[in-house]
């Protein structure tokens, strides 16, 4: 029977945290997280309430913790340090960016790690049983989009990575909490008044983030997988119309293959598996800065055969 | 023209994969592990050294694939410095005498 992490009393949660680790599952992946911070816990039960936890005995693709280093800075200005296997990747970070931590260093785990898929740096957000890839650099208003989206019907794979399954080509779908910033916290708070929106964490390398939670629908459906039928390259530009043009199809493959983090491991095998995916999608440049007019071009491309 | 058409170029055949999308070609290299983005011009001269079972003279790529009879200094020039630019990045090699 499934156990889903609202179903956990939170004091269970903190203990199971701070003692076994908690197997939280997302998507096809298992995460076992080991924290005593209170930011991962409260992150976590907003979150992740609708994730299903695995049992204890479970296997678990990553085993994570989230806690303060054993230095001096225990006491004066606290930091927070992600461990993976026990290693540190990264450098710590001020306490108060726990959670932030920990959805970085789980889309670090899945890009360094899950190599049974393609994975490019991109959203993914489906509708009618098509996906459409988003990639983009940082800024470009991509993970923006994609919360305005998820209130206009579409379903939340992403807002980071794009795990493309070799031989069936279907994209396994995350759905796990979108990385919002500075401005676009504010311009998602008024667009979807419903989304659940968590603390704003300032002064991150990134500057202002917050995550928006998930739809219950996109995790509940999260082990329903779909294959590409558009790649849509965002970029955000102040007061420029909402406009969506034809891509060429090789720029597109050589932008898949510059964002993907495993493309060169998987060799003429990933050609073949980014040149089907090209294949088989439209693929367009879409400039935008109303979020409004931006949702209605994804209605309307939805509609497309 | 002589000096142009002394070498026979042929394409890294077995160590290439390749698709062509609306003229522009995606092709790989195995030897180098690179994936490339091919220009149209560059599309046309490696698909065509592709296609030749024993190379072609960089005068024949001239005619054949350009339709470049006398073909200008400045044309072929190009043309060298394609397939130069070819055997820098191991698509295309110079067929030894």
């Amino acid at each position: 029977m499934r156990v889903n992490l609202r179903d956990l009393p939170f004091d269970t949660l903190t203990d199971q945290l701070a003692g076994p680790g908690l197997r939280l599952r997302t998507g096809p992946l298992v995460v076992r997280i080991c924290s005593d911070l209170a930011g991962v816990a409260n992150g976590l039960a907003l979150h992740y309430s609708e994730h299903a936890i695995e049992p204890e005995s479970g296997f678990a693709d990553f085993h994570v913790s989230v806690a303060r280093p054993r230095t001096f800075r225990r006491w004066i200005q606290p930091q927070v340090a992600f461990r993976f296997d026990g290693r540190m990747p990264f450098h710590p970070l001020p306490a108060e960016q726990a959670f932030p931590v920990f959805e970085w260093g789980l889309n670090w785990c899945v890009a360094a790690h899950c190599h049974q898929y393609l994975t490019v740096h991109a959203a993914v957000m489906e509708r009618s049983g098509r996906a459409v890839i988003l990639p983009a650099p940082p800024g470009s208003g991509k993970s923006t989009l994609c919360a305005g989206l998820l209130s206009r019907g579409w379903r939340l794979f992403s807002d980071e990575l794009t795990l493309i399954e070799p031989g069936s080509r279907f994209i396994s779908s995350l759905a796990r909490p979108v990385g919002l910033k500075n401005r676009s916290i504010d311009v998602i708070r008024d667009f979807s008044p419903d989304a659940v929106l968590g603390p704003a964490v300032n002064d991150t390398i990134k500057g202002t983030v917050a995550h928006m939670k998930p739809p219950v629908d996109s995790v509940r459906r999260a082990d329903e997988p779909a294959r590409a039928r558009w790649i849509v390259f965002p970029r955000y530009e102040a007061d420029a119309a909402a406009t969506l043009n034809r891509f060429p199809k090789a720029s597109a493959f050589m932008q898949l293959a510059t964002n993907s983090f495993n493309y060169d491991l998987h060799g003429e095998r990933g050609f073949e598996l980014l040149a089907q995916v090209i294949d088989e999608c439209d693929c367009y440049e879409f400039t935008y800065s109303q979020l409004e007019d931006a949702c209605a071009v994804f209605e309307e491309l939805s509609r497309t055969a | 023209m002589t000096q142009w058409s002394v070498v026979r170029w042929q394409a890294a055949r077995g160590a290439l994969v390749w698709r062509e999308w609306e003229g522009q070609l995606v092709v790989r290299n195995a030897r180098s592990g690179s994936t490339h983005l091919l220009s149209p011009s560059g599309t046309k001269v490696l698909l065509g050294l592709i296609g030749s079972e024993h190379g072609l003279e960089i005068a024949e790529i001239a005619s054949q694939l350009f339709e470049l009879r006398d073909g200008g200094t400045e044309e072929m020039a190009g043309l060298e410095a394609l397939l130069a630019e070819f055997e820098k990045l191991g698509l295309a090699e110079p067929e030894c005498a």
